[in-house]
């Protein structure tokens, strides 16, 4: 919340700036209505240690790794094996109290089944810059 | 959440992603009140039709945070991860704050550059080639395209400046792309738009039951509720039914993968099961509905020089007789189970158990449905071929049982339907067609008897088509992206924008593709820049307050429509005899006739403050003197408490503003969650129970149609179907998610979703690019055969929200012929390897 939580610094890039007239572009950049797609080649997830700073406190935190392959299904959970409230797995963001409660705010015993699709609200990041620049000021900044 | 482990920071990593460390809080400074306190205010959510509650934090007229509204009885205290990021949506570098004309040599050029002008310029050209189009063609030529996603008083004041100000009924919404067929299938089947059911539905079911709906995607917050039921209620069970996996099929108990169009084919089995084995509801029959039958061979909504049309022996007829059970009965016996799982492709096990879920009467069946029967050829019989399996069984209208079509955008119903903003009607399930409804509109507007035109205006696709051919010639979009979001844009849409005879203006936030393909470009305040109401999928209207400022120099939709009317003197848009019946209009302005008509600025400008003495801006009402949405919004109120279709009551301007929201019909301030049933709709009369007074016998249709054809399928040239639609992480076409940089890393490309050994068969590897065309277009993507939705061979999907590569340039633009709603889940493509390296 302090200027010593941001070491790592709260890096804004620019991509798409609109500068002037002449520079109105839609998402495609320069690249005209008619012309062939834009070019893009794969991307690959962001994938490291530490967590990804929120916004603000009522952001669900993202997901700083990779999540192909692990499923989660009628048979079970996979994320719940290291994020569950007593997972022993270390540094792993441990589901919130939020998630033990019911639709009508009765505490339960293991996670709602409301939340039980974790990629509903929790996605992971592709390792690559912002399409366009976003002006949106964290409190954490003040 | 304590972070407190070894954190480093990989160098690659830093580049793009925030990283925290832990920190010193001190307390003195977390609790200073000035600092600490963030102004909360309830409002819906700006995406999709689910309509979920969200608390606006707001601190030094900047959106600080948001977060799901725990007292909003939709959601809950959730969210999904588009509604948590909505605090990030109006803060893209790129927001548009000047009008924006193409210029070249200091004045309008067709091919000029984009060049900053001032509002009075703009309303000036834009005057200028709307007084010309209607002086040389008359207001046939003139046509605005609005949205499900204007509030309720900016497509109200939209309305009735096209229908009653310039007299053209060429008004229609992008909701035209989403549910038309849903309308087409409500009055057809019952007489009266819109669910009788409502979200609680989704607690009392015993099954679920989803056709052509991928709701872990694109309703996410009533997935959680059923996710919730499923998992908590024994013995429930979840059947999906699509043209491919995707999430939901998680959840499945029966998860169905079927050929594109054999979903009419399913329903007419299902409905032949339950006949055969003579489970259906007899007395139910006998005392609330009707048969019919629907003219078959009806086209496809393509232009009529196309083959298909001329082919078509009943093209666009919508046309019902009378039928009887027997007759039904007979109709739908070829449609065997053998004759099902062949067409298909779904196992005969299977299919059994879903019919038998139907036929059972003790099972609670709520279905639910959205793009894949609405974007459908046939959509409008899909529709009713889905209620026609609930009326057979009497599972409808209360808790639990309910055939449920869920809505696209956020205001769909409530701006899109109920208001009327569709070229065919006025609000409150009123159309142009009937004099009875247009005379109710213009003694409510104080207009003299004939200023609305009687006949239907150019419906969606339409707009596109006149366009091209030059027959409209001056069109105004507002609050929607259609150059990327309707179907085959480069043979239909842009032609029409670029035709050197016509004059487009666009109003957005941000510069869209649509914005780049005109001629005018205005900045447009967004969300809760500017006080509003939504309604919702359920029925439910929710209003807000204007939260924050919008960015110096853009304007509401409300004040660009109310400011563009007084460009406008009556003699300049009302012939001479219809000035004759209201000689102290002549020399009027369009505003002064439709927005100071003694309604509108009925309430006078006060001070806008909430029960805890906060206080809010509204530039509306400060720039036009009176409370503008409110007077809007009760005039178009009293459609509804006084018009001629009952049922419509919403609940006053005051009471919208103290609760979260309330569904209709309302009345004496109380709403009502199950339509037609006695003792929770008041309209049903005593004694009756169970009452469809959509019809005036009270009774529902069960309407027979049969399986036919879509007009592409997949041979030998284009040898694969092509779905496409959203995902979780995006909007739409991605104008405000793609701005928001967390939801942008979460998905930023649209890939081609591909079976592997479709992949393999053409030598792709996955991450390759690849091109995807169809007779019309073509794009380049990345070939993706391992990732949230799992084609079967010969089916591909795209999501249409990357600007990037525009795959509606390779969709076709046919349409269900009766809602005149495009199919975007099947036409016929190939893909092929890019030639060299370029994209």
């Amino acid at each position: 919340m302090k200027r010593s939580a941001m070491i790592a610094g709260w890096i804004v890039f620019s991509s798409v700036a609109w500068a002037g007239a002449n520079s109105t572009h839609s998402l495609r950049g320069d690249v005209a209505l008619d012309a062939p797609s834009v070019t893009t080649s794969p991307k690959a997830w962001y994938d490291g240690e530490g967590k990804i700073n929120r916004n603000y406190a009522q952001q669900p935190p993202l997901v700083p790794h990779d999540i192909e392959g692990l499923t989660i299904d009628q048979d079970g959970n996979a994320c719940l094996s290291c994020h569950n409230w007593n997972s022993e797995m270390p540094g792993a963001t441990r589901v919130g109290i939020s998630h033990f409660l019911n639709r009508d705010n009765e505490a339960l015993a293991n996670i709602s089944p409301r939340r039980y699709f974790c990629t509903q609200c929790h996605v992971p990041q592709k390792d690559t810059k912002p399409l366009v620049t976003n002006m949106f000021k964290s409190l954490a900044e003040d | 959440m304590a972070v407190s482990r070894r954190t480093f920071v990989k160098s690659s990593a830093a580049a793009s992603i925030n990283i925290s460390l832990p920190g010193v809080v001190h307390g003195m400074d977390m609790f200073d009140a000035g600092k600490n306190r963030i102004r909360w205010d309830k409002a819906p959510c700006r995406f999709c039709g689910v309509g979920c509650g969200v608390m606006v934090g707001t601190k030094d007229n900047r959106i600080v945070a948001t977060q799901a509204d725990p007292k909003a009885e939709v959601n809950k205290g959730i969210n999904c991860i588009k509604g948590y990021f909505l605090s990030k949506i109006m803060y893209g570098k790129d927001r548009l704050t000047t009008p924006l004309l193409r210029m070249r040599g200091g004045k309008f050029h067709k091919e000029g550059e984009f060049t900053p002008v001032s509002w009075d310029v703009a309303f000036d050209i834009m005057a200028e080639k709307w007084k010309k189009t209607l002086k040389a063609k008359g207001p046939e030529a003139i046509g605005m395209f609005g949205s499900g996603q204007w509030t309720i008083m900016e497509g109200y004041a939209a309305s009735k400046l096209m229908k009653a100000g310039f007299r053209s009924n060429n008004i229609d919404p992008n909701a035209r792309h989403c549910m038309a067929s849903a309308v087409g299938g409500f009055m057809r089947t019952f007489g009266s738009d819109e669910p009788m059911g409502c979200y609680d539905d989704l607690e009392h079911a015993d099954a679920f039951v989803l056709w052509g709906s991928n709701m872990a995607e694109m309703h996410p917050i009533l997935w959680t509720r059923i996710t919730d039921t499923r998992l908590s209620k024994p013995d429930s069970e979840v059947h999906v039914l699509s043209t491919y996996k995707h999430r939901c099929f998680d959840l499945a108990d029966n998860g169905m993968v079927f050929t594109p169009q054999t979903d009419m084919v399913i329903l007419n089995y299902i409905a032949n099961h339950i006949i055969e084995t003579r489970a259906y509801d007899k007395q139910f029959l006998a005392k609330h509905v009707n048969f019919k039958t629907t003219l078959t061979d009806i086209g496809y909504g393509l232009r009529p020089e196309h083959v298909l049309e001329k082919k078509a022996r009943n093209r666009g007829k919508g046309k019902m007789s009378a039928s009887s059970l027997k007759e039904y009965a007979e109709l739908v016996k070829p449609y065997t189970l053998e004759y099902a799982a062949k067409m298909s492709g779904v196992p005969k096990e299977q299919l059994l158990r879903l019919a038998r879920l139907y036929a059972n009467p003790e099972k609670k069946i709520t279905s639910l449905w959205t793009m894949g029967f609405n974007q459908h050829t046939r959509g409008v019989w899909t529709n009713s071929l889905l209620y026609n399996i609930h009326l057979l069984m009497g599972k409808i209208s209360e808790p639990g049982n309910s055939p449920f079509s869920l809505t696209g955008q956020p205001s769909a119903c409530g701006t899109a339907r109920e208001v009327g903003t569709f070229s065919h009607r006025l609000p409150a399930d009123l159309v142009v067609k009937k004099k009875s409804h247009r005379d109710f509109a213009e003694k409510t507007w104080k207009l003299p008897e004939g200023t609305i035109p009687a006949k239907p205006g150019y419906h969606a696709v339409q707009h596109n088509r006149m366009l091209k051919d030059g027959v409209i010639n001056a069109y105004w979009s507002m609050c929607n992206n259609n150059v990327q979001a309707a179907a085959n844009m480069n043979e239909e849409t842009l032609p029409g924008y670029r035709n050197p005879d016509n004059f487009i203006v666009v109003s957005d936030p941000y510069p869209t593709v649509s914005a780049m393909a005109a001629d005018l470009i205005l900045p447009t305040a967004m969300w809760v820049e500017k006080e509003g109401a939504y309604g919702n999928a359920e029925r439910r209207t929710q209003a807000w307050r204007q939260q924050v400022k919008a960015p110096e120099g853009a304007k509401s939709d409300l004040w660009q429509l109310m400011e563009f009317s007084k460009r406008f003197k009556m003699a300049d848009v009302w012939p001479d005899d219809l000035l004759a019946k209201k000689p102290e209009y002549r020399n009027k302005t369009l505003y002064e006739v439709l927005y100071r008509n003694g309604n509108v600025d009925k309430f006078p400008a006060r001070k806008i403050t909430d029960d805890r003495g906060n206080e809010y801006a509204n530039d509306e009402m400060d720039h036009f003197g009176f409370y503008v949405q409110k007077g809007l919004f009760e005039e178009y109120r009293y459609f509804g408490t006084h018009g001629p279709k009952k049922g419509h009551n919403l609940a006053s301007f005051d009471q919208l503003h103290q609760e979260r929201g309330m569904r209709w019909p309302v009345v004496h301030g109380k709403e009502t969650k199950w339509r037609y049933r006695e003792g929770s709709d008041p309209f049903v009369p005593a004694g009756k129970e169970l009452y469809f007074y959509g019809h005036k016998d009270g009774k529902a249709n069960i309407i027979f149609a049969p399986y036919e054809q879509p007009p592409e399928m997949p041979d030998k040239e284009f040898d694969m179907w092509l779905c496409t639609g959203r995902v979780i992480e995006h909007w739409h076409s991605g104008t405000m998610t793609q701005r928001v940089p967390e939801l942008y890393k979460a998905m930023p490309d649209a890939q081609i979703f591909m079976h592997p050994e479709d992949a393999r068969k053409r030598g792709f590897k996955r991450g390759d690019l690849a091109k995807v065309q169809s007779r019309r277009g073509e794009i380049t993507a990345l070939v993706e055969t391992r990732g949230r939705n799992k084609p079967p061979e010969g089916l591909i999907f795209v999501p249409w929200f990357d600007a990037r590569r525009l795959i509606n340039k390779v969709t076709l633009d046919a349409t269900d012929p009766l809602s005149k709603q495009t199919d975007y889940k099947k036409c016929a493509v190939r893909v092929v390897k890019v030639q060299g390296v370029t994209a």
